[in-house]
């Protein structure tokens, strides 16, 4: 099995592919493993060489594209090969491909994608933020795939005028967001002080949250499929 | 009374009405934005979505309606908001992205204009002094005057006017403060608005359409009669979202039923019959017949299928759109699959699994090239049995329950 090792960053992603479409390579890993019978090849990243291939694939297929961006976002195992898998057959078929859900290849890429997607539509709905002293509104996030990028363009359209941060705390980084400039960065060390108003606004919320339930149709166990555990700790009336 | 009184008294008067979407509208403003297919922010412990702020402005009531918790008669606590109030609290909760908006309704004081006037104000402030730019919900208080409908649509994304019972005996029984002509006038001026403001384009007038909500189980109206309305409305006035809400007795009173609980299995079989309506391309007459309730052991579909066995099976890689959405088990999104994966290739029932579609019910009523997959015997009373979701006497067992419920929600069928 002929392998290809990139460094984990994106471009060097987009190398990796383009290198393992053209020249054959069945694999493609971000780490280095010891495999006796694997024929691996370490890959140096090369920028210019990355976005030329990404303009090659957008001019091949825009959805072929967008699938290969929001496979790194999974950050899934394997998604590399997913992505792989998936080019393989937008060479083949061009737009076409995306319809040819019957094949596995194209059904996990199409599947995983979709996950991507679902994860950081529901957290459009999800991201709490508190107000912190000095005005600032914060948010913590711990979502199981790396979907800052796909939530930034939402939050700037409606919160554009305010200064806000949405901090993933998986991943040390986060948008940030003041009035005519938003950026993802790496941030660390985070300390938060609340404001006065916080603490009386989030009592009105859980409060306002408990009131609204209608005691004779009580679901706990549908609430639970669509308010998942693992993302309670960030929700303020969850909490 | 302080706000954080006020809002439980007034949030708890308002969670009756059963409407929660977020959608319809696609706002950009410098401050909020509302979002076309809309965003659930939360689920209340009841499983449903919790989207906007819904609260009443005030609940001191004028009207004594026999099923509702803030009629005249009830001693309840009794509170009203302030403009500013109401204001504050939708740009505080809006800021920490808790809601997407506002859901604005109210009970009648002094009078229906009287009403709408204190609404009009706290929205305006709202949108105009708080630039406002996210969803508002603004409730129609009945027979109120033209002009203040046609203010309320200027500054809403949707707004709403309650039917809530489907024929004016039960109307005249439960409300007699209420009449027919009061709700319907509203709903037509806003049906007629909203259609000449479509070919002007000018402003923002109400961009989400209209809708309205029926209760189930408060008196003795068949699903045909809800049916047939909701259909009317969805046809003639253009409705977008009519909404059933199974009656829940809060209030003890000879003229309503003694019901233990809402009747929840009915209500989610009428919502999965409002989507064959709306979606599936199915008239009234071929879900329900006249003067009858709908079979609460099967989805609408189903039942439908089982009554029109002779029109199965049908073949999945030459069935168009139309016929697909017809088999129970194949939704909106599985068919669109189906029709996108057969371009490729010949559909086998082993590549069912890999789109993700559930071949359970779908097998009794396909054929994939040419092989059913189904009984032997087409037999009408052994593939009942085998589809059944409830028996007769009405227990079922959790897992249905929640399939039923997330079906009634997403339309899937």
């Amino acid at each position: 099995m002929k392998k290809i090792i990139y460094d984990g960053s994106y471009f060097g992603y987009l190398n990796a592919l383009e290198k393992a479409l053209k020249e054959n390579f069945g694999e493609i890993s971000s780490k280095e493993e010891e495999e006796l019978f694997a024929e691996s090849f370490n890959l140096e990243t090369d920028a210019k060489k990355a976005g030329a291939f990404a303009n090659e694939i957008r001019k091949l297929s825009a959805e072929a594209f967008k699938k290969t961006q929001l496979l790194y976002l999974s950050e899934t195992p394997c998604f590399e090969n997913t992505a792989l898998g998936y080019l393989k057959n937008a060479y083949k078929y061009g737009p076409a491909a995306e319809n040819n859900l019957a094949d596995k290849g194209v059904s996990r890429a199409d599947k995983l994608c979709k996950k991507v997607l679902y994860e950081s539509h529901r957290f459009k709905g999800f991201i709490r933020f508190s107000e912190l002293e000095g005005g600032i509104m914060f948010a913590k996030i711990a979502p199981e795939h790396n979907i800052l990028p796909l939530l930034k363009s939402h939050f700037r359209t409606r919160f554009g005028r305010l200064n806000f941060v949405i901090y993933d705390e998986k991943r040390n980084r986060a948008i940030i967001n003041r009035p005519g400039h938003c950026e993802i960065m790496e941030i660390s060390d985070v300390k938060l002080r609340f404001s006065e108003n916080e603490k009386r606004t989030r009592e009105l919320w859980k409060n306002f949250f408990k009131t609204i339930e209608i005691k004779e149709r009580k679901k706990p166990k549908l609430q639970k499929s669509f308010v998942p555990l693992k993302y309670r700790r960030n929700i303020t009336e969850f909490e | 009374m302080d706000i954080f009184e006020k809002l439980e008294t007034l949030a708890n008067s308002a969670k009756y009405d059963a409407s929660c979407a977020s959608s319809g509208s696609e706002r950009k403003s410098p401050f909020g934005s509302a979002h076309i297919s809309g965003i659930c922010h939360s689920w209340s412990g009841d499983g449903r979505c919790v989207s906007l702020l819904k609260i009443l402005l005030t609940n001191h009531c004028e009207y004594d309606c026999a099923y509702c918790i803030n009629r005249k008669s009830n001693d309840i606590k009794r509170a009203i908001f302030t403009d500013d109030e109401i204001a504050r609290l939708t740009v505080e909760f809006y800021k920490r992205n808790y809601i997407e908006g506002l859901f604005l309704s109210s009970a009648v004081i002094k009078n229906p204009d009287f009403t709408m006037e204190l609404m009009i104000k706290a929205v305006r402030k709202l949108r105009l002094e708080y630039h406002f730019g996210g969803y508002v919900h603004f409730k129609i208080i009945p027979g109120s005057d033209s002009r203040l409908v046609n203010e309320a649509m200027r500054l809403a994304d949707r707004i709403s006017v309650n039917i809530e019972l489907p024929d004016h005996k039960s109307l005249e029984k439960l409300c007699p403060e209420k009449d027919k002509y009061s709700i319907l006038k509203p709903m037509k001026y806003a049906s007629d608005k909203i259609l000449e403001n479509k070919k002007n384009r000018r402003e923002k007038f109400a961009p989400a359409g209209q809708s309205t909500q029926l209760i189930v189980g408060a008196d003795d109206n068949t699903d045909s009669k809800i049916l047939n309305l909701a259909d009317h409305l969805y046809r003639n006035m253009f409705l977008k979202r009519v909404y059933y809400s199974g009656f829940v007795r809060v209030n003890e009173d000879s003229r309503l039923p003694m019901v233990k609980e809402p009747p929840l299995l009915r209500e989610h079989r009428l919502y999965q019959a409002d989507w064959l309506l709306r979606f599936y391309q199915f008239k009234v007459d071929e879900i329900i017949g006249a003067d009858s309730n709908l079979d609460l052991r099967f989805d609408p579909k189903t039942a439908w299928a089982l009554k029109n066995l002779d029109r199965f099976p049908v073949e999945l890689n030459k069935a168009d759109y139309e016929t697909l959405l017809r088999v129970p088990g194949i939704g909106l999104v599985s068919a669109k699959k189906i029709i996108k994966a057969r371009r490729f290739s010949n559909l086998r029932f082993e590549d069912l699994k890999t789109l993700g579609i559930s071949a359970k019910k779908a097998v009794y009523f396909l054929t994939l090239n040419g092989k059913y997959y189904g009984l032997k015997t087409e037999n009408k009373d052994k593939i009942e049995n085998l589809l059944l979701e409830y028996k007769q006497d009405g227990l079922f067992d959790d897992k249905t329950a929640e399939k039923t419920y997330l079906s009634a929600n997403t339309g899937n069928l």
